[in-house]
């Protein structure tokens, strides 16, 4: 793409004061080229902008069309200087102009186009000083710092002039030359006629994209001889001229679905490296730049999986010098959760696309070698036996039912149900533990626990998975076990009530599994995690989840449950 | 001697009042380490302008005997009628905290 001609800043300043005369040069401003033969024309925007706000017709300055001087047309007097800083409540008045550019003469001297540079005039409410008044520094160099910015991959050209044009034009009889000192070899070159500087030859950012050079001015005024110094940079600006490639040549990937099924799930994730930048803002363009498409006339790949690009700023260093360039990540995401008896391989080719690269190697494929297994919904082999003490209270937790890796699923959801025992005695149930995984097994009915003819209870436990309906089943033997204690009179509903020691392990409560509440004897030291507490079980509360069975009663452990 | 103890009885007699006290949030006691300060309000004072009908006669059935096992309280109380807005501090670990009810706003016998 053709940028055309280009500013090697973006801001430039100077100083104006009053009385200065008609014709005073103020500063040169440059323009880089896109391209061989490209003549630069300068043009000022007829309005000043004065304070950010006001603006005002430009009556005093003017650039030259071929050169890009900027000098004053006509001599700022004092009603010009309370003009350009009426209402204005600082002492210093800074005036805004526009300079604009362009590879043929202007015709409408318009004030819109996208190549612009801002030119900063502060106007000085005092008569200009004196040569002599004036510092070294002061005479070699303004207060905007000498850095700039050059395209890659552009032609030569001169992108800065050292000397100063007030002063060169004010302070004649002062000898004030320049240097520019660099390393060995940087492709800038100093003209000591003209004290300009040009780039040689065509910079490569993805070889090095800063350049620091010291700009050096000596001052000789009689005898006396002042030397300054201030850094010189230039930044070398980035364009899409590197194609995508892939670290260590890895353009394949294994993708493999098994117990985690769910949405959102990422698959597998591969890499794509370029050396050129990827600017961050706005994320969506820089996105759109870079594409990374699933080339598939198969509905139900496009349906069930999706690609996800995110990218980061990684280091290079061709030769030396670190340069940034771009780490592209594509992962291979579920678009949708997949049912458990899905079973398939299929190679899945996602097509990278670096779309601003003008080359023939913008693209680059990466291959995912995607298998889905089936997952069965059985349990294990053994059956389930637990033994539940004839003390223990409503909501006291048995243990955990779980089909064959039950812990592992995601996106998958099993509903776990009893069936009717073999006698009449339904002391416990089942409750939905968290993510569906697991099925909690907890006391629904104390009272069945003291029934003398309760003793063995069969159940059959029933697994199913909501959207396959498939389903299990396994055997579960409850054995009530113990001889009853007497109850302790004035005791509370939960545990948590009592606060001492004693008191905690003489009374029961809800969720008690021996008829007894436990006490947990924290550290004593300030305020921690592990305080003392009395709960009815100390394994489950409080661990800080409130899990299904203690949040159907708050009694059961508000420890974990109060909000 | 006779007015120190005028005095002293005097100052035992001040009725029910808010008073204010400046503390660290360590001196609280609530386990929080932090030196910051907090101003901790509190209710002191006597209630003998409070006391009614029901405390002489809630006193005379104690004295009686025909009140015996339970927990009576037969005088007004000086205590905080509302407390103050919640009170938020940095401790030593640089966590936030913030302690609702610390301080009284206004006092009252109840």
């Amino acid at each position: 793409a053709a940028f055309g001609l280009y500013f090697p800043r973006k801001e430039y300043s100077e100083n104006v004061y009053i009385d200065q005369p008609a014709g005073m040069p103020l500063l040169r401003i440059h323009a880089l080229r896109d391209s061989h033969g490209e003549v630069a024309h300068f043009h000022l925007c007829q309005n000043l902008i004065i304070s950010r706000a006001r603006s005002h017709e430009n009556h005093w300055f003017q650039i030259r069309e071929k050169t890009g001087l900027l000098y004053l047309s006509k001599t700022l007097d004092r009603e010009d200087f309370n003009m350009l800083s009426v209402g204005h409540w600082m002492p210093l008045s800074k005036v805004m102009l526009y300079v604009f550019l362009s590879s043929h003469p202007f015709q409408e001297k318009e004030c819109d186009s996208a190549t612009r540079t801002t030119v900063f005039l502060s106007v000085i409410n005092a008569t200009a000083p004196v040569c002599s008044a004036l510092t070294a520094r002061q005479l070699c160099f303004t207060e905007m710092d000498l850095s700039f910015h050059i395209k890659e991959n552009k032609p030569p050209g001169t992108f800065h002039q050292l000397q100063l044009p007030s002063v060169h034009h004010l302070c004649q009889n002062l000898s004030i030359s320049y240097k520019l000192l660099a390393a060995e070899g940087v492709p800038f070159r100093y003209n000591e006629n003209t004290t300009e500087v040009s780039v040689t030859q065509r910079l490569d950012r993805e070889e090095r994209e800063r350049y620091e050079l010291i700009a050096k001015c000596t001052v000789r005024e009689g005898f006396r001889e002042m030397h300054i110094e201030v850094p010189f940079l230039v930044n070398v600006l980035d364009e899409d001229d590197s194609p995508p490639f892939l670290p260590n040549g890895t353009d394949t990937a294994d993708a493999v679905v098994e117990f985690n099924r769910k949405e959102g799930t990422v698959l597998a994730t591969l890499m794509v490296y370029d050396a050129d930048t990827t600017p961050i803002y706005p994320l969506e363009s820089s996105r759109r730049k870079y594409t990374g498409t699933i080339i598939t006339d198969d509905p139900w790949i496009s349906e069930i999986f999706r690609v996800e690009h995110v990218f980061d700023e990684i280091h290079f260093s061709p030769n030396g010098s670190q340069v940034r360039g771009t780490r592209h990540e594509y992962k291979l995401v579920l678009n949708k959760s997949i049912s458990v008896t899905d079973h398939r391989s299929f190679q899945l080719d996602i097509l990278v696309n670096d779309t601003e690269f003008h080359g023939l190697e913008r693209s680059v494929m990466l291959h995912f070698n995607v298998s889905i297994l089936p997952v069965s919904i059985q349990f294990p082999n053994t059956t389930y036996q637990f033994s539940v003490n004839r003390n223990a209270e409503r909501f006291a937790q048995i243990g955990k039912i779980c089909i064959e890796n039950c812990m592992k699923f995601r996106g998958v959801n099993i509903t776990y149900k009893l069936l009717p025992p073999n006698i009449s005695c339904y002391p416990v149930n089942i409750l939905q533990g968290r993510e569906d995984k697991y099925g909690s097994l907890y006391v629904n009915d104390s009272s069945v626990l003291r029934r003398p003819e309760c003793k063995e209870i069969q159940y059959t436990i029933q697994a199913t998975d909501k959207q396959s309906k498939k389903h299990t089943k396994t055997l579960l033997t409850i054995v009530l076990e113990g001889t009853l204690l007497k109850k302790e009179e004035d005791c509370p509903d939960s545990c948590a009530v009592s606060k001492h020691h004693a008191e905690c392990e003489e009374c029961g409560g809800l969720g008690v599994l021996t008829g007894r509440c436990q006490w947990r004897q924290g550290s004593g030291k300030g305020i921690t995690t592990n305080y003392s507490t009395c709960t009815p079980n100390i394994k489950t509360c409080p661990d800080g989840i409130c899990d299904v069975i203690e949040s159907k009663d708050l009694a059961v452990c508000p420890q974990d449950c109060t909000s | 001697r006779a007015g120190g103890r005028r005095k002293r009885a005097r100052a035992r007699h001040r009725p029910c009042a808010l008073k204010e006290l400046e503390v660290s949030v360590s001196e609280l006691g609530l386990g929080y380490q932090s030196e910051e300060t907090v101003l901790f309000r509190y209710c002191s004072g006597t209630c003998e302008a409070a006391v009614r009908s029901y405390d002489l006669s809630l006193k005379s059935m104690r004295s009686r005997r025909r009140i015996k096992k339970e927990k009576v309280r037969a005088r007004p109380c000086c205590r905080p009628l509302a407390y103050d807005d919640d009170v938020s501090f940095l401790d030593t670990y640089n966590r936030y905290y913030t302690v609702n009810e610390l301080s009284a706003k206004e006092c009252g016998c109840v």
